[in-house]
């Protein structure tokens, strides 16, 4: 699975692993502005801002090319969008959707590759981002392994009593099991609560490390805000 | 000596109706192991809920000679540690160092100590190796002993167990099981293996329909109840 790899990376150690979560936050949200006003025909701003990402992924000592290759995942959502625009007549703005997107991915894949969730999560709530929201994050991410597993097992087991695999039983037992897995699910989140509460918790999550900006964090935060704020008015 | 925990006429329904406890007496003294018998359903698992307040049902609970009440959930819970029936459902941090922190910095310990402490638990359970791993890439057994080690973290003068060998091969099984004999702690197991009962309690309580029904000797309760795997084999 893709997330399999964006954790192992996540853990490496490397310059921009060790800045701090928020400053990396604010650099990619940064980063996803400036992409987003890009004027179409503003081709070697897109150029530039591909080169960023790629000296970012190398000072990460990351796969640059697998990151690259990853950032494709993106295409099936801007697809539609591209066909309707090179169907307009409008190849140029077909060109502008579809950098903006894939840079987008690239520069989220980039936050994720460089942060451990833990930190990622601790990183947004800090910034305001509502604790409860970051806890769902959390957990989806966490349990997304066992609902797929379970889903296999189950799609498993529906093919050997299906041998024919005619496509309307199948079907209806992919529906039915949805329902179940609905199910499994609401009662595994109940279990997981238990657990927590058996533990102590109070409805925040503790970390062995406390994130604090040190004055490294902020100088690549000014200098990163300031070479994109520079692109802009360069323009 | 006053007993670690002591129940007196507990009784609970689910909000459905479903009656799950109808007036359990239980008692556990420090360092003692019992074994908690009883078929499916039979309210053992319910039982246990309620010594940490998970569940809240009428009659009285004394947790190392406090009431149970709201305000001392957060002293029964750090007294008691409880290993679940699904390693997954406990294992829910990134990182298997992280998971043995949680309880500890949910205590409010300093960094130092937790890592101390994590260090300690997962050397215990010879877990350390897996430190940085994600839960999920464990083996069965892995995961077990990594629960444990979450709650040996918190430092709990009593371990409940429900159904601690589930899904365990026998080498992972047996490991648990010489991990299990090594702690001082009381520990209240619910278990349908008789042989790890017979292998660590000193005692055996028997559910029946949410109510325990005997108690003694762990051989004399199997036998009186027929309770292991030729039962249904015997002519009636």
């Amino acid at each position: 699975m893709h997330h399999l790899a964006l954790e192992r990376w996540s853990r490496l150690d490397s310059p921009l692993h060790r800045l701090d979560a928020r400053a990396k936050i604010v650099i990619t949200l940064g980063v996803l502005l400036s992409v987003s006003f890009t004027r179409p025909h503003e081709i070697a701003l897109f150029a530039i801002y591909f080169l960023l990402l790629c000296t970012a992924s190398l000072l990460a000592r990351l796969p640059w090319w697998k990151v690259l290759a990853r950032g494709l995942i993106v295409l099936p959502f801007v697809a539609g969008v591209v066909i309707l625009n090179l169907a307009g007549g409008e190849p140029i703005r077909a060109w502008a959707v579809l950098a903006r997107g894939y840079l987008s991915a690239v520069a989220v894949l980039l936050l994720l590759a460089t942060t451990t969730f833990p930190k990622l999560l601790r990183g947004l709530e800090s910034l305001g981002v509502p604790r409860f929201f970051g806890m769902i994050l959390h957990f989806v991410y966490r349990y997304l392994f066992l609902l797929v597993e379970q889903a296999q097992n189950m799609r498993r087991a529906s093919r050997c009593r299906a041998p024919q695999r005619r496509r309307r039983p199948l079907l209806e037992a992919a529906a039915g099991a949805v329902a179940v897995l609905f199910a499994r699910s609401y009662g595994r989140a109940e279990r997981i609560h238990q657990a927590m509460l058996a533990r102590g918790f109070h409805g925040h999550f503790k970390l062995l490390e406390t994130p604090s900006v040190g004055p490294r964090d902020w100088v690549i935060l000014g200098a990163a805000l300031g070479f994109l704020a520079l692109m802009q008015f360069l323009r | 000596m006053e007993p670690v925990i002591e129940v007196v006429d507990l009784q609970f329904h689910y909000p459905d109706g479903t009656v799950a406890l109808q007036g359990v007496d239980f008692s556990l003294q420090a360092g003692e192991t019992v074994a908690l018998f009883g078929a499916n359903g039979s309210g053992k698992t319910t039982f246990l809920l309620h010594l940490v307040g998970l569940l809240k049902g009428r009659g009285q609970i004394r947790v190392c000679g406090r009431e149970l009440t709201e305000s001392t959930f957060s002293f029964a819970r750090q007294k008691i540690g409880v290993l679940f029936q699904d390693s997954d459902d406990q294992l829910f941090m990134p990182t298997v160092e992280e998971d043995v922190a949680f309880g500890p910095l949910n205590m409010g310990l300093g960094s130092d100590e937790v890592r101390t402490r994590v260090e300690r638990c997962l050397d215990l359970v010879g877990m350390r190796y897996a430190a940085g791993r994600a839960p999920y890439h464990l083996s069965a057994g892995e995961k077990r002993r990594v629960a444990l080690a979450g709650v040996l973290a918190m430092d709990p003068e009593i371990i409940v167990l429900d159904e601690p060998a589930t899904f365990l091969d026998p080498p992972a099984r047996g490991q648990l099981v010489a991990i299990l004999s090594s702690l001082p702690q009381a520990k209240l197991i619910v278990t349908h293996d008789v042989d790890l009962a017979r292998t660590l309690a000193s005692r055996a309580a028997f559910f029946e329909k949410g109510k325990i029904v005997s108690t003694g000797g762990v051989e004399s309760i199997i036998d009186r109840f027929q309770w292991d795997t030729n039962a249904a084999l015997r002519p009636r």
